[in-house]
């Protein structure tokens, strides 16, 4: 980015989102806040976005006893239960929350097994194709 | 009818070969029966309803429910 004068355009290139735009140097120093501004704004909104909770369905089984069993519509597999319905969703919560953390971590874990079994960065590696007869 | 989660546990490593391991990060249990699996709470209670054995039955793809031979009542 180059200023000549303050009559003279400029040409300012921002890498990140590809845009090129002309404009006088005058109007040059708000238009580079107001990029910062949608940059920040954006760095937010993608974060928040991660960690956005979303409404589960799930299902309340009354049993006879009086007591009650609950589970979520895409998780079936995991099964709560409480003396009452508030007690038996609170649990089913707690239970899934584990769940997660604890599948999360196994995959963290898998995921590091598979990068140590691919080759290192130092091997001179070759694509080539061949035509065979598969079995 | 109400049973001891724990008799109905038991049942399921004993007599139908189930793994049951506790979970780490939560207060319950994982049975499994092959690659079908099932997360249980567990609380001190020791209490399990009729519905969710059946439920738990039907998760693990196992043949037969257990009778009151099987099970023990709560005290």
């Amino acid at each position: 980015m180059t200023i000549l004068n303050k009559t003279n355009p400029v040409l300012l290139t921002i890498s990140l989102d590809k845009i090129s735009i002309i404009l006088y140097p005058d109007k040059l120093s708000s238009l580079i806040v107001r990029l910062l501004r949608i940059k920040t704004s954006t760095m937010a909104t993608s974060t928040t976005n991660k960690k956005k909770k979303e409404l589960a369905p799930g299902i309340l089984i009354e049993c006879k006893s009086g007591r009650y069993v609950a589970f979520y519509e895409h998780r079936t597999d995991i099964i709560a239960n409480g003396e009452s319905e508030k007690e038996a969703k609170k649990n089913l919560k707690k239970l899934y929350a584990g769940v997660i953390k604890e599948e999360s971590e196994e995959r963290e874990k898998k995921e590091k097994e598979q990068k140590a079994l691919t080759l290192p960065a130092t091997y001179k590696i070759k694509n080539f194709t061949e035509s065979v007869v598969y079995p | 009818m109400l049973y001891k989660r724990s008799s109905f546990i038991k049942w399921l490593s004993e007599v139908k070969d189930c793994d049951v391991t506790p979970l780490k990060y939560a207060q319950g249990v994982k049975i499994m029966n092959g690659s079908a699996s099932v997360r249980l709470w567990t609380d001190s209670k020791d209490r399990i309803d009729y519905e969710e054995i059946y439920t738990v039955i039907q998760k693990l793809w196992i043949d037969g429910l257990p009778g009151d031979s099987d099970l023990e009542k709560p005290d």
